[in-house]
């Protein structure tokens, strides 16, 4: 039996492939719903972000491109979504980005806004991307307007008529909460942006980095996060669960995406088992072997 | 080459002592600050309350404030006024150079509420909040009323550092050029209880408020300065990075190996990118839109998240392959990556959720959340700690020239 | 600066003041000791299997430019297996995707090629820009480990997501991989996937444990000095926190490192 066992121990990474392929894949073909245990961190920033006053803009970094945009692009569409659907207002920046980055979140931006009937420039505005972190945040939280002094399609920033948004908007002082997402979201907004620390500061980072922030949740400098999809499947709910049909999920990836991952999840799970179950088949076969 | 490391050296010891003088220098100048409970300002001076009670009126340098006219033949104020180096030449401006409370006109002048000539320069013309683009008309201006002395859709023809030179009139007129300073040399910095004070315009000071006003250090002055270079210095390095790309694909092609396909594709694949990248600004109903949209979100896009996706299968073989319980310590990790993983799925959920709401401290994703926010935060910490030391010697060491490396300056 | 005050500062002198101190006394001729780093003893068993394999090194100095510090540690490392290869006659391929890092990778291969008094080695060695994107630069990279037939493959610096994609692409094309990295959630990818592994801080450590120079020892044992003087704050943050209690005016200690 520990002979058969045995084999366990090189199953060859075809194998595995093929497996993480079928379960991350057939999930798409089928209507698979799985409860969601929403995460502290996750409904605080919430929290945060939907009690945005009428004087006050949402900040969102927004720096990911096709790498990242298996993660990031269910959290951007989750609090762009929200922000659309309630009408808060926010702009959009990339830092030390591709610069592909501002068209991303652009196109995200323009479906939801049509979803919602919300008008650039004065529901929201993309300001494009701009190098020389971490001293352009301290510039961006002092006068936003000096870092950009046009915005993604060339209008000027002082233009009220064209980007009303950025009227009475100048610094730190504006932002409600600045959300930063990307694969890794630099600690550096938490330094510079603010140095009075009154912006909360929300990251929506791939899964693997997020282990890195909980010392700064803790310790207060940062408000919450979105943990990769899950953060974004969290998000979904949570605003679901407070506005119910006024939502339109139709599109959003968040919760879509959380399935394959459970499933994800398991196949790796299960190989490291069966990997320490070969391995421990293959120690008892040698023993007997030597019997 | 000597002189080349010693002038690396040089040079990286001026830019962290900038860095490090801005760190040690207080934000004013200590003689020329003046500190007190905000009163009120005007375009010109902000009035204090020193701790005697005393008024004192400090002067924050001239009186501009800029409002932004853009494509407006009818000259109406577009948006709100605010004091701004970031002008650009061709813009043109709304120019207010400072109020007054009329008193009376008198022999062709304006006089204020004090009985002071309010001289006007040319260009210069006198506005209240009533009279919308035209000047006003004295004989119906009533004494006491708030007036504004302006200089409208003035061309911005030069911008220099503290100063934009303005033309308000025909070109080959100098005295339709004029020169406005900016006062980027005064802070105003209002005080808070605890943490560094916070640098705000006179206008968003409430009264009540402790300032500190003073003429700034000369190293503040130029924060953005230092911040946009390391921007133009990333921009010109891409540049650098295209053509010697393109050096070694056109050495392929001049080959015409077997590789030159791979050359053919870089530079079809240039010439597409920079296409899309023009078209990225049209309009999304445009045809050239659509091609840009098509060449990131449908080439570019799954390709990218095709190589993402490579780290799904080469993380599954890598477990796979690598953990394997070899010791007590191994197993104790192995079974914390368990339950945080299974904690971060819904099958977290699927396995203890039946528990219960009184025992739900046991239910995986408490328990996996406990361990990320507890030691999990405790040995980021220590791992935060070492990682900035490390940095900070390393950075002492490249900046006071004692790395001893044969490259990047080292050496000597 | 924005976020100055003088608790930052004296933190600041305290720990640059242990690092020049430590310094000071390496100079002086103190003895220092490092413990030995696996990782980085296995540099010359890297450079030696291949040499004997007839391929190329190949280094990719991480993903960030040179404002990163762990770049400045990653140009220390391959000045070292630039000196050891010199010793072998091997030569070395670097990629990168920094286009603003291609001059400084090359400008240390030429100048530790010709410190080792092997020239002519620097000029069949070669620094590759393959693209901008880290991803597309990982997939480049194990394309050039396996068309150059690359044995040693070494990944010191800042990573990204697109860790997992140089290690496991090394894997598969058979190299010795030794990998190092300050980003603590890549290391469990290097682990996985690499023969060795340099850990977080002893990637700065790098410079002073191979060149065995006294100032440089002298930084790292200061840094350790700046450890314990952090955990004696810690000791004392918590004593004082539990004996008076938080938010509690008696307690000095909280009412000094409140930023």
């Amino acid at each position: 039996m520990w002979r058969r066992l045995a084999v366990l121990d090189r199953v060859p990474r075809q194998t595995i492939y093929l497996l993480m392929f079928l379960a991350c894949g057939l999930p798409f073909f089928f209507d698979v719903r799985l409860p969601l245990y929403v995460w502290p961190e996750t409904r605080a920033v919430f929290e945060v972000t939907d009690s945005t006053p009428p004087d006050k803009v949402v900040l969102i970094c927004s720096n990911w491109v096709q790498g990242s945009q298996g993660e990031n692009w269910p959290q951007y569409e989750a609090v762009v979504s929200h922000l659309m659907m309630r009408g808060i207002k926010f702009v959009v920046v990339a830092v030390d980005s591709d610069p592909l980055a501002p068209q991303f979140s652009e196109r995200v931006n323009e479906r939801q806004a049509a979803k919602y009937g919300r008008k650039y420039g004065v529901d929201w505005v993309n300001l494009g991307m701009v190098r020389g972190a971490p001293l352009i945040m301290a510039s961006i939280g002092r006068n936003i307007k000096s870092v950009f002094p046009r915005d993604y399609r060339g209008y000027s920033t002082n233009d009220a008529e064209k980007l009303p948004i950025l009227k009475n908007i100048t610094g730190a002082a504006d932002f409600q909460i600045l959300w930063a997402i990307e694969y890794q979201p630099s600690l550096d907004w938490m330094v510079w942006l603010d140095p009075a620390g009154r912006v909360p500061v929300a990251f929506g980072s791939a899964g693997i980095v997020t282990t890195s922030w909980y010392p700064y949740i803790s310790s207060g400098q940062m408000k919450g996060m979105m943990a990769g999809i899950r953060g974004a499947a969290e998000y979904e709910t949570l605003v679901r669960n407070k506005y119910g049909k006024r939502y339109d999920e139709e599109g959003l990836r968040g919760g879509r995406l959380l399935v394959p991952l459970a499933f994800g999840h398991l196949v790796i799970i299960s190989f490291i088992l069966l990997g320490n179950l070969g391995m421990i088949a293959k120690r008892r076969a040698a023993k007997e072997a030597r019997r | 080459m000597v002189w080349r490391r010693r002038f690396i050296a040089v040079l990286t010891f001026l830019a962290g002592l900038y860095f490090l003088l801005e760190f040690i220098l207080p934000p004013t100048v200590p003689g020329r600050t003046r500190r007190g409970v905000f009163l009120e300002h005007s375009p010109t001076v902000v009035a204090l309350a020193s701790p005697d009670g005393d008024r004192i009126d400090v002067e924050v340098g001239p009186s501009v404030e800029f409002s932004m006219v853009v494509r407006d033949p009818t000259g109406k104020l577009q948006a709100k006024a605010q004091r701004t180096r970031e002008v650009s030449v061709g813009e043109t401006l709304n120019v207010r150079t400072r109020t007054f409370v009329f008193g009376s006109f008198r022999g062709g002048s304006f006089l204020d509420d004090k009985g002071g000539i309010v001289a006007l320069r040319p260009g210069e013309r006198v506005y209240s909040d009533d009279s919308g683009d035209l000047p006003v008309e004295p004989s119906l201006i009533a004494p006491g009323t708030a007036l504004k002395v302006e200089v409208r859709r003035a061309k911005v023809v030069g911008v220099r550092w503290g100063s934009v030179t303005l033309l308000d009139g025909p070109a080959g007129d100098v005295r339709a050029r004029r020169t406005v300073p900016l006062g980027p040399n005064i802070a105003v910095l209002r005080e808070r209880r605890k943490g560094t004070p916070d640098e705000i315009e006179p206008y968003d000071a409430k009264v009540g408020d402790l300032l500190a006003v003073g003429h700034t250090t000369f190293l503040r002055d130029h924060r953005d300065t230092a911040a946009q270079f390391n921007s133009v210095l990333g921009t010109l390095a891409l540049g650098m990075g295209l053509l010697s790309l393109g050096v070694v694909n056109g050495r392929r092609l001049r080959k015409r190996g077997e590789d030159r396909w791979v050359a053919i594709a870089f530079f079809v694949a240039v010439v597409l990118g920079v296409i899309a990248g023009v078209y990225k600004y049209y309009d999304p109903s445009t045809a050239e839109r659509s091609f840009s949209d098509a060449i990131v979100f449908r080439l570019l896009g799954p390709v990218g998240s095709t190589i993402f996706s490579l780290l799904a299968f080469y993380l599954a073989s890598a477990s796979y392959r690598a953990f394997r319980i070899r010791s007590a310590e191994a197993g104790l990790m192995m079974a914390t990556a368990l339950i945080v993983m299974l904690g971060q799925t819904p099958f977290g959920m699927y396995l203890t959720g039946w528990i219960g709401e009184q025992f739900k401290a046991l239910w995986l994703p408490n328990i996996a959340g406990w361990v990320l926010r507890v030691p999990n935060s405790a040995v980021v910490r220590g791992l935060i700690f070492g990682t900035m030391l490390g940095g900070i010697g390393t950075a002492l060491r490249y900046w006071l020239n004692l790395e001893k490396g044969s490259a990047m300056g080292g050496g000597d | 600066m924005d976020n100055a005050n003088w608790q930052v500062l004296l933190l600041m002198v305290v720990f640059s003041g242990l690092v020049l101190w430590k310094i000071a006394s390496a100079k002086r001729g103190q003895g220092l000791y490092i413990r030995p780093i696996p990782g980085l003893n296995a540099i010359e068993e890297a450079v030696g299997r291949s040499a004997e394999l007839g391929g190329p090194l190949l280094f990719h100095g991480g993903v960030a430019d040179f404002t990163n510090v762990q770049t400045l540690a990653a140009v220390g490392i391959l000045e070292h297996i630039c000196k050891t290869a010199a010793k072998y006659g091997n030569r070395i391929l670097v990629t990168t995707a920094m286009p603003v890092m291609v001059p400084i990778w090359e400008d240390v291969i030429k100048a530790s090629f010709a410190a080792a008094g092997r020239p002519e080695l620097a000029s069949q060695s070669e620094v590759r820009f393959i693209s901008p994107a880290g991803d597309l630069t990982a997939l480049g990279t194990t394309q050039v480990l396996v068309d150059e037939k690359v044995s040693s493959c070494f990944l010191f610096g800042a990573y990204d997501y697109t860790s997992l994609l140089y290690s496991e692409g090394g894997q598969i094309a058979g190299c010795m991989q030794i990998a190092g990295t300050s980003d603590y959630y890549q290391i469990p990818f290097f682990v996985a996937s690499c023969d060795y592994v340099v850990m977080v801080e002893e990637l700065f450590a790098c410079s002073a444990y191979l060149t065995r120079e006294p100032t440089m020892l002298g930084s790292v044992v200061g840094q350790d000095y700046g450890k314990l003087f952090l955990l004696l704050l810690i000791l004392t943050g918590v004593i004082c926190a539990t004996v008076f209690g938080p938010s509690n005016p008696l307690n000095l200690y909280e009412g000094i490192l409140r930023f």
